[in-house]
């Protein structure tokens, strides 16, 4: 019969996989390092940075890197690495509840639609198709300007511009999850719809889930900083990437540091949540599959 | 000595093939020859290694494989080799699966022409490529033009097959090695593809090696027959000698779990457990732990033997157990009758009526069903038999709710049961209880991150009732051990996850499972305990089936009646045994001419 093959293939790339699953390479060990790193500094920056990051010192302004301080210093004297450190801190709580926000709503309403078709459906998926129809970042400049222009509200605003995407790649998966076999045996069983829909299907989804939200992390990080960039959302004179990344823009000629630190910061963060992303993504798919 | 006894040439002489994977040996010290014009089959269960052989042949395997030993091809050895070079104008491989062997983007034709070169080496082009096309497709049997220009899609499967024999013809091969190239096929169309083979064979005077699990495809055409076990050649004999006697007790097994398309059996033999991987086997007769004539010299290696003139047995006992396994009482393969219908009074349990189904796609209608009249009486066992396309398995998914038809009525006990959707919630609860379904791959069934005790346990806390039975219970029922509750459903043989599956659909008490070909993807001598399973269960439970098949000699053990469908039509019902006993239809007599026929008479 047929199994003669494909049982000895499967299970040779199965051991295949597997060993490369034991040693990641150097590249993901970089990026789990990277985000252990943004992890811990967003935790106890406070504590780890050798200055607080607000503390002016008009007398050592626009230094170079040295021995006290490690990348210098901006316009007011304040310590560049400090302030890098400490930024962490609302460079990750923003995109964290973005992203997770985004995956709440994006699962809920993609496994609904998915699921249950019809008129939930057309609601659903015409509103994802809305939100796809207008420029994202724009919008999110105009509400954020318009209200106070706090960083919570431009959380806020990236939740809802975000749960879209989500809400369509969980309404493709729940499709195709619809008709195969085990989820009719368990329709036949007479298992209640949304049983199968949180027992059976999302957590075969799961892997989907995570690396889309590994995704949105870095996408928002990105955004957030652009907001802040454009002095929207985070207070002036807050240690946030971002907005430091604006300020150092003028101080480029003096301490080139201001401004490419923080940049390096941002690219770095975005690029190592999106490795890791990848990389649980495929652990966790090539696990579940037989 | 040699030079004297000059033996008949050969066209192929494999010896000591020894085929290596990641995780040891996959075959084993295989010998075997084949001799100019003639055909050989290369019978085995899945796991045995049949395929990677044929692999081995033509110098495909699988990154990571390694063969070695001896293959000489006409006196040239080809082992070891660059792949896939030196095979390309002598020999040929026929592969399974019709629907995946053609290019999507080509057109038949071109399949075909693709490797054609003229005497001087060219490529063909144009009207010489085609006039060549046609012919070699019309060799085949395709005499319509227009195939030529059709795209893969667009052609049945028998089709398929045809372009695809033709494609490998291309290349003039002297040996054919058809690797289980029917097992996909419906049995008419199988019949077709064998009668073309055979009569290529003939005609170009080739050589043949038919890979196939079907004993039957085998007897039917083969001279000699190489019987592969878990990596090992364990019999070779002549085809009709190994029919009516087999010198080995797996082969016996295997002979017996095949069901007899003519006659029911109480039950039918077969052999415990399952084909054990290669590796495990080595030193030792690999049956040994299934044989029931098992003794303390089969656990040291043994050899394929001369025993007889020209038949060879790698049984270390068969001087002994002879007689045993020529005995009749071995195969158990008493004819019964079956459970006469007439006994199964009052109301239906299931009635279908007038039943249609159009699926609509793009703008294009099928009918999946026409008017189709099925009824179930309870404890009842009914055969759907078709073929693929006939709408059989729709019939099956509308009993279940699965599909809702078009038209007509489906009445399961009092309910009207036509659109599942449509009913309150307690009905429809409530017919679960009563119609279960099996399916054809218990594997992807299962949820293959759950134990199959979660899996179980799912089902049977939908039954609020003190009746329900429980985990253990149910895996008791199916035969299997209580420990199999903790294991994942990967780590189960094909027949246990049809158990498990069948256990399921057990934990609602249904009166009647919707069996789905749920022993088509199963080696015969699982196949043979499935069969043997339902029919116990029928018995002690007096559950009953909507038993859809497209095999005959399946449907002839297992059910009481038997409805023929086809095209959405039903062509023909009535007790099984009168059915394929006295074929009314023509259809139905098609089918039944198609079974391939082993020219033997066990008992």
């Amino acid at each position: 019969m047929t199994g003669t093959v494909t049982a000895i293939d499967t299970g040779f790339l199965q051991s295949r996989r597997r060993r490369r699953r034991r040693a990641p390479s150097a590249v993901v060990a970089a990026a789990f390092v990277i985000v252990a790193l943004v992890v811990l500094c967003a935790i106890g920056g406070h504590w780890l940075a050798p200055y607080p990051a607000g503390k002016q010192d008009l007398v050592a302004t626009l230094q170079g890197p040295s021995g006290a301080h490690l990348l210098g210093t901006d316009d007011l004297g304040r310590d560049v690495f400090s302030r890098i450190i400490v930024g962490a801190a609302s460079a990750l709580t923003g995109p964290l509840v973005i992203s997770l926000g985004a995956m709440v709503i994006g699962t809920l309403l993609g496994l609904l639609a998915g699921y249950r078709g019809g008129i939930v459906e057309t609601v659903i998926m015409r509103w994802v198709d809305l939100m796809y129809a207008v420029p994202q970042l724009l919008i999110a400049i105009v509400v954020v300007g318009v209200l106070d222009g706090s960083y919570w509200e431009a959380v806020l605003v990236l939740v809802v511009l975000t749960a879209p995407g989500d809400t369509r790649i969980m309404r493709g998966a729940t499709i195709a999850q619809r008709s195969l076999p085990y989820v009719e045996a368990l329709r036949v069983l007479g298992v209640p719809g949304p049983r199968i829909l949180l027992r059976h299907i999302w957590p075969t989804l799961m892997p989907l889930t995570v690396a889309q939200t590994f995704l949105n992390f870095a996408t928002s990080l990105v955004s957030l900083a652009s907001l802040s960039f454009l002095g929207l959302g985070v207070a002036p004179g807050a240690a946030d990437w971002g907005r430091m990344l604006a300020e150092g823009r003028e101080l480029i000629a003096t301490n080139p540091w201001t401004a490419v630190a923080p940049g390096i910061a941002i690219a770095l963060t975005a690029a190592s949540m999106n490795i890791v992303g990848d990389w649980l993504h495929e652990r966790l798919t090539s696990g579940s599959n037989r | 000595m040699n030079e004297i006894h000059m033996p008949a040439p050969t066209t192929l002489e494999v010896s000591g093939l020894t085929i290596t994977g990641p995780n040891g040996p996959i075959v084993a010290d295989v010998d075997f020859t084949v001799r100019p014009g003639e055909i050989i089959g290369i019978v085995g269960e899945s796991g045995s290694g049949k395929s990677m052989t044929a692999r081995a042949l033509m110098g495909i395997l699988p990154p990571g494989v390694s063969a070695s030993g001896s293959v000489r091809y006409q006196g040239r050895e080809l082992l070891p080799g660059k792949a896939g070079r030196r095979l390309s104008e002598d020999f040929a491989m026929v592969f399974q699966d019709p629907f995946t062997m053609l290019n999507p983007l080509m057109r038949a034709g071109r399949h075909v022409s693709e490797t054609l070169r003229d005497e001087r080496g060219r490529r063909l082009r144009g009207a010489a490529a085609r006039n060549e096309e046609l012919r070699r497709l019309a060799e085949v049997g395709i005499t319509d033009a227009s195939v030529a220009n059709r795209y893969p899609f667009e052609l049945s499967g028998g089709m398929r097959q045809r372009v695809g024999i033709a494609a490998t013809l291309s290349c003039n091969p002297q040996l054919l090695i058809a690797d289980e190239a029917t097992t996909a096929l419906d049995v008419t169309t199988q019949a077709e593809i064998l009668d073309l083979l055979r009569g290529l064979q003939a005609q170009r005077a080739m050589s043949m090696v038919l890979i196939t699990h079907d004993l039957g495809v085998a007897f039917s055409m083969c001279d000699r027959i190489f019987v592969l076990y878990a990596g090992r050649l364990i019999e070779q004999a002549p085809s009709d000698a190994l029919a009516r006697f087999p010198l080995h007790p797996y082969t016996r097994g295997l002979v017996d779990s095949d069901p007899p398309a003519e006659r029911r059996v109480q039950a039918l033999s077969s052999m415990p457990g399952s084909v054990p991987r290669a590796a495990d086997v080595l030193g030792q007769c690999p049956f040994v732990d299934r044989c029931v004539f098992a003794a303390d010299e089969c656990r040291a290696p043994v050899r394929l033997a001369l025993v007889e003139p020209d038949r060879f047995s790698a049984c270390v006992r068969i001087d002994e157990i002879r007689g045993q396994l020529e005995e009749p009482t071995l195969v158990a393969a008493t004819t019964v009758e079956a459970v006469p219908a007439d006994a199964k009074h009052g109301e239906p349990l299931v009635a279908i009526s007038q039943v249609s189904k159009r699926f609509t796609r793009a703008g294009r209608h099928v009918d999946a069903l026409r008017g189709v009249d099925v009824t179930v009486y309870p404890g009842e066992s009914v055969g759907i038999v078709g073929e693929s396309g006939s709408g059989k398995t729709t019939l099956g998914r509308c009993v279940v709710g699965l599909e809702t038809p078009s038209s007509g009525q489906i009445r399961i006990g009092e309910v009207d049961a036509s659109d599942f959707a449509a009913l309150p919630r307690r009905d429809a609860s409530a017919l679960r209880g009563v119609v279960q379904m099996a399916f054809q791959d218990p594997y992807s069934t299962l949820s293959p991150a759950r134990t199959i005790g979660a899996s179980l346990h799912e089902a049977v806390r939908l039954d609020a009732t003190s009746s329900a039975p429980t985990v253990s219970e149910l895996l008791e029922l199916v035969g299997l051990p209580a420990h199999y509750a903790k294991r994942m459903p990967s780590a189960l043989s094909g027949g246990e996850r049809q158990r498990v599956a069948l256990a399921r659909s057990l934990a609602r008490n249904p009166q009647l499972i919707v069996c789905d070909e749920i022993v088509s993807a199963l080696d015969v001598s699982v196949q043979a305990q499935i069969l043997n399973l339902l029919s116990r269960l029928q018995r002690e439970l007096g559950v009953g089936y909507l038993f859809i098949t497209h095999d005959l000699a399946v449907v002839r053990q297992v059910t009481d009646r038997v409805y023929v469908l086809r095209h959405g039509k039903v062509v023909e019902s009535g007790r099984t045994e009168q059915v394929l006993d006295a074929p009314q239809a023509d259809y139905t007599k098609k089918l039944l001419s198609s079974i391939p026929v082993r020219e033997h008479t066990a008992a």
